[in-house]
């Protein structure tokens, strides 16, 4: 195998183990992470699905 | 499986438009994303979040599918094959990964296009530093599988030696 692919692979298996980490120490991901507070001055956006809820 | 000459073009032609559109397409992204951070402009900053959810959906979705598709039709059809070499293989990964990402994120951009339409939400909860820094590693891996595909680094895998021989 050349270094270059060696190189990548190294990458692409630090890569998929810092996702891993992030993921068991909790770091969240998806769009709750982007939502406003709750609360806050401009209220935040409820879900679609809680909005279709009767 | 090799496909007549004249199809490896058209397939290799349309792969290198879309695969270039994505990269135009991401690079957009990160200027919208650098508007919305940095502009102190209320309406300026609300639409440049709007405008990223519809433009993911109609641009940068089918560009990907599109260059991953080609990329498919343009190995598996060509002396190239899909497992023959590293920087195919590397390319691919790095397709798939960027696809995956890009379709998760699809949630993210509506969200935040509903805090945007929100008028009641204050501006600094419709900033956002996320489509900045997705967009910029996003343009890192295409423009590194861009180079891959120009370049073409030397490496054989095994299977691909196997079938040379």
């Amino acid at each position: 195998m050349p270094r270059w692919a060696k190189v990548a692979w190294v990458i692409t298996i630090l890569v998929v183990l810092a996702f891993l980490i992030s993921l068991v120490a909790g770091v969240r991901h998806g769009p709750g992470l982007h939502r406003p507070p709750e609360g806050g001055a401009g209220g935040a956006v409820p879900e679609p699905a809680a909005v279709a809820a009767p | 499986m090799s496909m007549p000459p004249s199809l490896q073009k058209m397939a290799l032609a349309v792969h290198v438009l879309a695969s270039v559109g994505w990269v135009g397409a991401a690079a957009a992204f990160l200027g919208l994303g650098v508007v919305g951070l940095t502009s102190p402009d209320p309406p300026t900053v609300r639409g440049a979040y709007l405008a990223m959810d519809p433009a993911a959906r109609l641009v940068l979705v089918p560009l990907a599918l599109g260059s991953l598709a080609t990329g498919l039709v343009s190995s598996l059809g060509t002396r190239w094959g899909l497992l023959r070499h590293y920087w195919v293989i590397f390319k691919l990964l790095i397709n798939l990964f960027a696809t995956l990402v890009l379709v998760l994120y699809l949630d993210t951009f509506r969200v935040m296009a509903d805090v945007a339409a929100d008028q009641s939400a204050r501006l600094v909860e419709v900033r956002n530093p996320s489509p900045v820094l997705h967009a910029a590693l996003a343009l890192v891996l295409l423009i590194t599988a861009a180079a891959l595909g120009v370049y073409k680094p030397r490496g054989k895998t095994r299977y691909g030696r196997r079938r040379q021989a």
